[in-house]
């Protein structure tokens, strides 16, 4: 039921009821409403009874587990929350002068230096608004890149059948064309398909490392070998950065970007529509290209780059420095971790994930890739379920509510029966 | 996970019609994605 419809005329709710605002009675008469505007008249009561319900048919965070996602899976400490939340940080303008806000930049440029750090990337943008956005910064860096070497014939992004959706999508948001490239039986991403979709037309590959079947890559090198020799780039999509968090670094793999979901793997909620933030990393050959602004340390004074700074860059992706609060989170929860503390994440995400594939196997699961040790995530496939009882996935996981779990992203990859 | 594979082997229905516990049950997603209902209108309800 809709608080309109618990409405009765001439209820009021003096709590709920605004204060009469200072100089409204300066307004011209002309832009007065004469109508009352159409709005529920509830009593307090109703009010807090009608909310209240309605949080309670929520499936949340707060009440149940809730491993939704197709791909790192973390926890979010309360603390991120509340020291994002200072009035310090919230009453802060965007717009306000560097110099008034040299706490916050300096949060925000030892986050871009951790993030340098754990990727081992050469620059670092907080720009990106959510992790679609860092993929199609990442692509359009990739795009700038050919651009400024005139090299216009790369009209080609390669894109594993695995990779998320919003992979393609952000390709072809650039004006690419995206050849999909197959997976192996082991998993992999199919290493001849990939030399043969390679050549002069290849901008680059977009590759998410491990993947969304839960493995990592085995042929990572030589696939980095095999782009960049034909004159591609390589842009790696950190969805899955948890499995490899502190152990392996993107940089070392030869890749030349990499976007980081900080609402995946550094706190912030991941799955409730948003927000997030999605901050890039490049090595030197893109560097030039990063969006802005970008945080910098200068004179013992942090300040924001702009167009002058950076002429070659793709330009600005909002109106400000990304998701300000999602960043400090962030920064907060990489800071509680340390360097030891991102390796702790990759060993348990990896490990939990291979006790509770070996769990499931032995209760019965058919695992879609038992020869393959687990990243942070691995696939259950419930085709020989549903032969055998007409029983689906969606029945598994609907039934799983009634037993206060949430269930994992189920029909994904859209490769897995 | 292995108590749900018991009931789907023993009583396949149960999951069909699942869930059963929950203050809202098993919602059409497709439908509701396909014909959006954002917005009340006084008339619709015949109330206010």
């Amino acid at each position: 039921m809709l608080i309109f419809e618990r409405s009765r005329s001439g209820r009021k709710s003096a709590a709920q009821a605004p204060a009469a605002t200072p100089g409204a009675g300066e307004i011209p008469g002309r832009y007065l409403r004469t109508k009352p505007p159409l709005l529920p008249e509830c009593s307090e009561l109703d009010v807090v009874r009608h909310y209240t319900r309605l949080s309670q048919n929520n499936f949340s965070i707060d009440t149940h587990f809730y491993p939704l996602g197709s791909c790192t899976m973390k926890y979010n400490p309360r603390a991120c929350n509340a020291l994002a939340m200072l009035p310090a940080f919230l009453g802060r303008h965007p717009a306000a002068p560097d110099d008034t806000g040299q706490g916050f930049l300096a949060c925000l440029y030892d986050l871009q230096e951790i993030l340098k750090s754990v990727t081992g990337m050469a620059e670092v943008s907080l720009a990106p608004l959510a992790g679609a956005q860092g993929e199609f910064t990442g692509v359009a860096m990739i795009r700038a890149y050919h651009d400024a070497r005139g090299d216009a014939d790369r009209r080609e992004i390669l894109v594993p059948d695995a990779a998320h959706g919003t992979n393609p999508a952000s390709a072809v948001m650039c004006g690419y064309m995206v050849r999909e490239i197959a997976t192996d039986a082991q998993g992999n991403v199919d290493l001849a398909a990939l030399k043969a979709a390679v050549g002069p037309r290849t901008a680059g590959l977009m590759l998410t490392n491990p993947s969304t079947l839960g493995v990592f890559e085995q042929h990572i090198l030589e696939m980095e070998r095999t782009v960049h020799e034909a004159g591609g780039l390589l842009y790696y999509d950190g969805a899955n950065l948890n499995a490899i968090l502190g152990e392996a670094k993107p940089a070392d793999m030869g890749f030349d970007a990499i976007h980081i979901n900080l609402h995946k793997t550094f706190s912030t909620p991941h799955g409730g529509g948003g927000p997030g933030a999605g901050p890039v990393g490049v090595n030197s050959r893109l560097a030039p290209f990063l969006p802005l602004p970008l945080v910098a340390q200068r004179k013992g004074g942090y300040r924001l780059l702009g167009e002058t700074d950076r002429p070659l860059s793709i330009g600005r992706l909002g109106a400000q420095l990304g998701n300000a609060g999602v960043l400090l989170r962030a920064y907060v929860y990489a800071r509680m971790l340390g360097a030891e503390g991102m390796r702790r994440v990759a060993e348990f995400s990896t490990l939990n994930a291979n006790y509770l594939m070996v769990e499931l196997a032995k209760a019965g699961f058919e695992i879609a890739f038992p020869q393959r040790r687990a990243s942070h995530e691995f696939i259950v496939t419930l085709r020989r379920l549903k032969e055998e009882t007409g029983v689906t996935a969606l029945d598994v996981a609907k039934r799983l509510l009634d037993k206060g779990f949430h269930a994992p992203t189920v029909y994904f990859p859209l490769l897995r029966p | 996970m292995s108590e749900i594979l018991v009931e789907a082997r023993g009583d396949p229905q149960l999951l069909k019609t699942a869930p059963h516990a929950t203050p809202v049950r098993r919602l059409d997603d497709t439908k509701a994605a396909r014909l959006l209902d954002l917005a009340w209108t006084p008339r619709a309800s015949g109330k206010l």
